[in-house]
């Protein structure tokens, strides 16, 4: 009978459907239960602390805006009211982006540091290269740390994976750099002098040797110091490029110049995962980019104090800047680009100068793209020489320091410096040729902070710093996010 | 309407004439006899229904039923049709054609205690019900002239909190009961019988009833999927004689409300003030002002359309029934390039044949929606007047501001007009079921259920600037596909008996098991040089990506639900359930939800009628209390553990591309479900023989291990926050509905009334009772013993007259004619530590009044509906009054200055001196978001069949209908619409973010035919 057969069959349809597995897995991507076991994971692991440094909140946007423009060679001049608050030390939000994102993305790569670190030494693979592994997270944390303690000053010092529960709390620069040349010192035992083919660019002993040197400085600690950079400079590895122009391009990346590079993708790098440096399209010349972000007419006039042997400005003027009676400006003639024409620019000539360094200007595109493919520069051989420059001149030994602030002169044609400087004329001389030499590479702020000259004092430079407000901003506020969240969180003084 | 003006008809919309072409030509008229007599029977139960009112059509001659159902009339010449009134029915008219005897059965009406209830898995008549719901007929909301079936139920329902946008085809946030949750605020919709987490896309014109669970004892059928209240519909079936329903309407929408914007002189009068006020050179826009201003709301605001015809053909036997109906429903929003479109199609049918019944509901329908793209309500306010909408010499052809006038804004009318971003849905949603007739009061059911989703959504990006100085991408498209499966297999046993006339008991137990699959492919690609080629194959093969992902969950549970009904007089529900859920770790899969109510009809007892007061005024009389526990489990999928992201590359050596992976988020292994214990009170009351309904609730719900994604340091460096069980919210509200009907002669009014309150309290929140912090600036804050979203804002205290003042206070730093905070925590200086409970979105009181009349040929609605004691963080005022900035302003601001004292706005000023005026955590954006709105006039009018007799249609009397909705909005908000959804983030509800769409008053013309 029909109805009977269908009956069974209903039954039938009803026993073997509850049979629904309730033990579903995530098909899309691997789990923490199933990762940090092989050498691919131990690699992959490091390679996405890596990927960390190229966000907006660390090299890939908004630091050259902290360390850069904050300072006295830089402004902001933009239609964003709150960016252009941020370089005169206010703050609607303390959550406001540049700010919010400078502390979370450190942060972020800094978890993913603490992972490798944490979880590679446990993965049965070659010994040296877990060592190494671990040696670049290490390199990357305190690099990490590094800009944290000099924009921050108090921040949480994190140093392993999380628990859900944990709220960090501030610790000060002392604890900070402690962390930071252990770190360096763990990771230069075991980081190797060079990579070859599809390595190049990851964290080497040149690389923490010369930030553990960075570090000493920042800290005073000048014998220290110059022990670790000269033994970067002992080692023969690093030279200058011939021409000072090929480190801002993405021609010549990765050169017997470059220390430590963040190493960035044009767009078409995008879909592969990767950024491209955003620096330019937000502070290049108007048109071609926002230009939110300028150079001082006071860092360009300073520039023009000083001639090569041959009575010609600076060459890393031209460089660095845009300016009237400067370079073309992204195919457009500089005479055509500065005509003073009020109908395009309908900006006083005086404001009318801008940042060049970084930009892709000599692809032959009218615009800047948000995502350039240069290499952003951490730590150049030219900064190591004017360090150790730096740490000699402090430690008394000022004719010392003579060769290695010649040296980075000679290259760009600039006579030696004038013999018989006295120990403080040579310490400024010294500012002033880094200020030349590594405009816009982030070391502005540090410099300022390290012999400090972060005053209202400035604002003779910088009409910005008329907002400076001693004992205050030479700190960044804690993002409200964060004090929100944590309790062990002390805002910065006088935020 | 004579002949001539038949006109009217023939302006109709061009679907409306081709579905009337449909109609099969009818009969002539019969001869009218000279009396007629019949039996008037309810549909429900075949008993006989006493006192009903019958007349003849068109006029006030009639009679009433006898206490057998009986009547009889005498006919006057050319009598047509009968019209069949009874309290407690629907209104029947039915037409004569020359029979002597018309027996006609009455449906029961809405909210009326014999009704049929839906109460999920069983269905019980209404003074059966110890639950708490709530619930309106088709007929109510197919009355709301709407595209979607939430915006039909706003104010109807008591306890159930509607807010729509007027953003075509966006769905309406629906919360029951307050919110009892941090994340997925979507009540379970149960659409005969399959389980959908999403709101259906449904054709109001197919509903037959919708019913909202409301307690623990109603909803605990649904386990743990029941949380957040459930929505149980059911489409409507064939039933009787063959009949051809036929809809269609026509109507224009606008958004009723600008916010006046200065013009271009003002607004340079202002900006100048700033430049000048910062020491700073005046911007030669504001120096010397251009001859152009334009009103950004004119420009973005338009006059939209909504169109909707529908046709449905159903009828039935004894054995057998179907219905079949068809929609096109067409909305051009009163945005700009908004838009969206519905084509729906629907069969259900039953056929019975001896212990056998099979059936099926399964509805397709095509949906299309074109999205409201950036920000365009924020810079429709700010952007300056002196810029003009259009600029040919731009990549784009939109201006956006100069060096003269620059503005960090996008052009509002090219952010939308630039991109093609739209999404259609391709959605089948049927039910089949067989049941078996295993013994007289037990039945077998076997139930499917599957709703397949074909979504693509495709964003078109042309190339052009709209943006100062922004860069001139290239013109691209990423395109979306995203399929979801879900699949219900239930397996019922349903008993059903009285035992004498004492006892009667209904149960089911039953087996359930659901899975949902979504797979979703991503593609883009960019380079498009012709851009009327939209499609992914049109763009270049360089700088392409695509991306695919799928997602799984499993559910399955034990269920038993029973009532049980003694002397009509104590009634009991029970329902237990046992799930096991997929998103739940190994050890915490199963939860077990239950619930009980119990009601006594206190008006069945002997003794009521000596009750003093009650006993004589109330004729119906139940008392209620249930109490039960619900789960939760919408947490996403694989909450349990802690992926490992691949795809955080970067490049080494000669850009070779190096694949990075790591763990971005914490894992919390030990989520289990949330559960939510409520205790409902209630009384149902009925009065002046039922013609007054009041139903009253009160409840306490409190939700234990709520699923929070638990907010933790951004020093913790993890990019999505992990799921806990932390915290405890109790709401508790109190909920009145109330019905009235009234009768005389040929006036009929139907008058409800909603009212609902809620008081919601976060009594514990894990992580030690940290706060979570949402929405824009993290103004809105989730704290212990406050409300969920409470905003956390700076106190206001006027402005700084002088010197002396600022000296006095602790801002030592401010000037006259700065804003004034108040030091709250006293320590001397105003820092964030300062903030204050400014309020939160979540109204004191909501409620609705509906007026549904008959009068002869006319009927009316009104319906007016109010909100009171929410409060709205208004983010384009934060814009247009910070002062700081030159984003155009409000008219009428005037800010201080020393001859212009203002204790209201502060001193114009560009940059960092006002920036302390600028912050955006302040209560000076903090605004009342009451209202009062006449949300729906409408008034019909059923034409005469001679008028339509050219039709050729036997007794046809089409009705035509003129409505207006959200005619006015009494309120106090500044903006346009204080109904606003934003972003959409449950815990940062009532903000005016810039992402909102003003609710559009829509004037609607239509017509409504049966056959």
């Amino acid at each position: 009978m029909r109805l009977r057969r269908l009956v069974a069959s209903l039954l039938a349809g009803a026993v073997l459907a509850g049979c629904t597995n309730l033990d579903l897995t995530d098909p899309n991507q691997p789990s923490t239960d199933t990762f940090w076991r092989t050498t691919a994971d131990a690699v992959a692991g490091v390679n996405a602390v890596y990927n960390g440094l190229q966000n907006n909140g660390t090299y890939g946007r908004w630091l050259v805006f902290a360390t850069d423009l904050r300072s006295d060679v830089g402004l902001i001049n933009s239609p964003w009211t709150d960016l252009s608050n941020f370089t005169k030390f206010t703050f609607t939000s303390y959550d406001f982006e540049v700010n919010h994102d400078l502390w979370q993305h450190h942060y972020q790569a800094i978890f993913r540091a603490n992972q490798v670190i944490a979880r590679v030494p446990g993965i049965a693979m070659d010994a040296a290269l877990r060592d190494r592994i671990v040696g670049e997270a290490k390199f990357l944390r305190a690099l990490l740390y590094f800009n944290l303690v000099t924009l921050y000053g108090n921040v949480p010092l994190i140093t392993t994976p999380p628990e859900l529960t944990d709220r960090p709390a501030t610790v000060g620069p002392p604890q900070l750099w402690a962390q930071i040349e252990q770190d360096l010192t763990e990771a230069r035992a075991v980081l190797p002098q060079a990579y070859s083919g599809a390595d190049v660019g990851r964290a080497t002993w040149g690389a923490a040797t010369a930030l553990l040197g960075k570090a000493h400085l920042q800290q005073h600690e000048w014998s220290e110091g110059e022990a670790a950079l000269s033994e970067v400079i002992g080692s023969g590895r690093y030279d200058l490029m011939a021409n000072y122009g090929d480190n801002f391009t993405d021609r010549f990346e990765n050169n017997v110049e470059s220390v430590f590079e963040v190493q960035f993708g044009d767009r078409s790098f995008l879909s592969a995962g990767t950024r491209g440096l955003n620096i330019s399209r937000m502070v290049g010349p108007c048109g071609p980019s926002y230009c939110d972000g300028r150079p001082t007419r006071w860092y360009i006039d300073q520039f023009l104090q000083d001639t090569t042997v041959t009575g010609r400005p600076d060459p890393r003027l031209d460089y660095t800047l845009y300016y009237k009676g400067g370079s073309d400006v992204y195919g457009v003639a500089n005479a055509t680009y500065f005509a003073d024409d009020t109908t395009t620019h309908n900006i006083r000539e005086d404001t009318l100068i801008f940042f060049k360094k970084y930009g892709e200007y000599y692809l032959g595109l009218r615009d800047q793209d948000w995502d350039a493919g240069i290499n952003f520069r951490v730590i150049r051989y030219a900064d190591v020489l004017l360090m150790e420059a730096e740490a000699l001149n402090e430690l008394g030994r000022t004719a010392e320091a003579y060769p290695f602030v010649d040296r980075v002169r000679a290259r760009v044609t600039m006579p030696p410096l004038p013999a018989g400087l006295t120990q403080a004329q040579m310490r400024d001389r010294i500012l002033r040729e880094r200020m030349f030499e590594l405009g816009l590479e982030g070391q502005r702020w540090a410099d300022l902070a390290r012999h400090d000259l972060l005053t209202p004092a400035l604002q003779a430079e910088d009409a910005e710093f008329q907002f400076f407000v001693a004992g205050k901003s030479e700190l960044l506020p804690i993002p409200q996010s964060e004090r929100d969240l944590n309790p062990n969180i002390k805002q910065n003084p006088g935020w | 309407m004579t002949r001539s003006s038949g006109l009217g008809t023939r302006c109709l919309p061009a679907g409306a004439l081709v579905l009337l072409s449909l109609v099969p030509a009818a009969v002539g008229a019969a001869q009218t006899p000279d009396s007629v007599r019949g039996r008037v029977v309810s549909t429900s139960d075949a008993s006989p229904v006493p006192a009903a009112r019958v007349l003849v059509g068109g006029t006030a001659q009639g009679t009433f039923t006898d206490d057998k159902g009986e009547y009889r009339l005498e006919l006057p010449p050319g009598a047509r049709t009968l019209l069949f009134r009874a309290i407690g029915y629907k209104t029947l008219e039915v037409a004569i054609e020359g029979r002597a005897v018309v027996d006609v059965s009455l449906e029961a009406a809405p909210l009326t205690l014999q009704e049929q209830v839906v109460m999920g898995y069983l269905t019980q008549q209404r003074r059966d019900v110890s639950d708490a719901s709530a619930g309106v007929t088709g007929d109510q909301v197919r009355g709301a002239q709407v595209a979607t079936v939430e915006e039909a139920l706003r104010g109807r329902l008591a306890g159930v909190q509607i807010s729509a946008s007027g953003e075509p085809g966006r769905p309406a946030d629906v919360v029951i009961r307050g919110q009892n949750f941090l994340s997925n605020s979507a009540p379970l919709y149960v659409v005969d019988g399959m389980y959908l987490g999403q709101n259906p896309n449904l054709d109001p014109d197919d509903i037959e009833s919708i019913e909202v669970l409301k307690d623990a004892s109603a909803a605990a059928q649904y386990g743990a999927q029941a949380a957040n209240g459930v929505v149980v519909i059911r489409t409507r079936r064939g039933r009787g004689d063959t009949r051809v329903e036929l809809q269609s309407y026509y109507g224009y929408q606008q958004i009723p409300k600008r916010v006046p914007m200065m013009n271009t002189t003002d607004w340079a009068a202002i900006a100048r003030q700033a430049y000048q006020n910062a020491g700073q050179q005046v911007i030669p826009g504001a120096a010397n002002p251009p001859p152009i201003s334009t009103d950004w709301q004119d420009a973005v605001f338009t006059t939209g359309a909504i169109q909707d015809h529908g046709v449905t053909v159903s009828g039935g036997t004894a054995g057998a029934s179907y219905l079949i109906s068809g929609g096109y429903l067409q909305q051009d929003g009163a945005i700009v390039q908004t838009g969206f479109h519905r084509y729906n199609f629907r069969i259900n049918s039953q056929l019975q044949r001896g212990r056998l019944t099979l059936g099926e509901t399964m509805a397709l329908s095509s949906t299309r929606r074109q999205f409201l793209d950036g920000f365009p309500l924020i810079d429709v306010v700010r952007f300056p007047p002196a810029i003009p909408v259009r600029d040919s010499t731009t990549s784009s052809g939109f201006a956006f501001g100069s060096d003269a006038v620059p503005t960090f804004g996008t052009n509002p009318v090219g952010e939308l007009m630039m991109q093609n971003n739209w999404g259609r849905s391709n959605q089948l949603i049927g039910t089949t079921f067989a049941e078996l007739q295993l013994a007289s009061s037990l039945r077998y059911r076997f139930n499917l259920g599957v709703n397949l989703e074909a979504y693509t959504q495709e964003n078109f990006v042309h190339r052009g600037q709209l943006r100062f100085r922004d860069p001139l991408l290239p013109a691209r498209l990423t395109s979306t596909q995203d399929e979801r499966t879900s699949l219900l297999v239930e397996n019922l046993l349903t008993f059903d008996r009285s035992f004498g006339s004492a006892h009667r008991l209904n149960a089911v137990a039953g087996f359930t098991e659901q899975r949902d699959t979504r797979d979703a492919l991503v593609a883009y690609r960019e380079g498009y040089t012709n851009e009327n080629l939209q499609v992914i194959d049109a763009g270049q093969r360089s700088n392409l990506n695509n991306g695919g992902s799928r997602l799984e969950n499993a559910l399955r549970a034990l269920l038993v639900r029973a009532n049980y009904a003694y002397r009509d007089r104590y009634l009991f529900t029970g329902s237990l359930r046992r799930d096991g859920s997929s998103r739940f770790g190994p050890g915490n899969r199963y939860g077990t939800f239950g619930a009980a109510s119990v009601g006594w009809v206190l008006s069945q007892e002997r003794f009521y009628p000596s009750i003093p007061l009650l006993g004589r005024g109330v004729d119906y009389f139940k008392l209620r209390v249930s109490h039960g526990v619900l789960g939760n489990q919408d947490i996403g999928d694989y909450r349990f553990s802690a992926p490992i992201v691949q795809g955080l590359n970067y490049l080494f050596g000669s850009d070779v591309v190096a694949s990075g992976a790591t763990q971005l988020t914490l894992a919390n292994p030990n989520i289990r479900w949330q559960s939510n214990r409520e205790t409902n009170v209630g009384v149902d009351l009925g009065l002046f023989q039922s013609r007054l309904t009041v139903t009253m609730d009160y409840y306490v719900s409190t939700s234990d291990g709520l699923l929070v994604p638990a907010p933790i340091p951004p020093s913790l460096g993890v990019t999505e926050f992990p799921v806990v069980n932390a915290g405890t919210i109790r709401n508790t509200g109190f909920e009145l509905a109330a019905t009235h009907r009234l009768e005389r002669g040929d006036f009929q009014l139907t008058t409800s009334l909603t009212l609902t309150t809620t008081r919601n309290r976060v009594l514990h929140l894990g992580n030690g009772g940290q706060p979570i912090f949402a929405g824009p600036f993290g103004v809105a804050r989730t704290a212990e013993n406050s409300p969920i979203g409470t905003f956390w804002v700076l106190q206001t205290d006027g402005i700084f007259q002088s010197a002396a003042e600022v000296q006095a206070s602790a801002q030592p730093n401010a000037k006259p004619g700065d804003v004034r905070y108040v030091d709250r925590n006293g320590d001397g200086s105003i820092t964030l530590d300062d903030r204050y409970a400014a309020g939160s979105a979540i109204p004191d009181v909501t409620g609705g009044l509906f007026l549904d009349g008959h009068y002869r040929r006319f009927d009316f609605t009104v319906n007016l509906r109010g909100s009171f004691g929410g409060k709205i963080f208004n983010v384009a005022r934060y814009w247009t009054d910070r002062m700081d900035d030159i984003s155009n302003f409000r008219q009428g601001l005037s800010p201080w200055s020393p001859t212009n004292p203002s204790t209201t706005t502060p001193r114009a000023v560009i940059g960092p001196q006002g920036a302390s005026n600028a912050n955006p955590l302040s209560d000076r954006w903090i605004e009342s978001g009451s209202f009062l709105r006449i949300q729906n006039v409408a008034l019909g009018y059923r034409v005469p069949a001679a008028v339509v007799r050219w039709l050729g249609v036997a007794d046809a009397e089409p009705r035509v209908f003129v409505s207006v909705q959200n005619l006015y909005t009494f309120t106090g908000f500044s903006n346009w619409d204080p109904e606003t959804l934003g972003f959409g983030d449950a815990l940062a509800r009532g903000i005016d973010d810039g992402a909102i769409y003003p609710n559009p008053r829509t004037i609607t013309f239509g017509l409504d035919f049966r056959l």
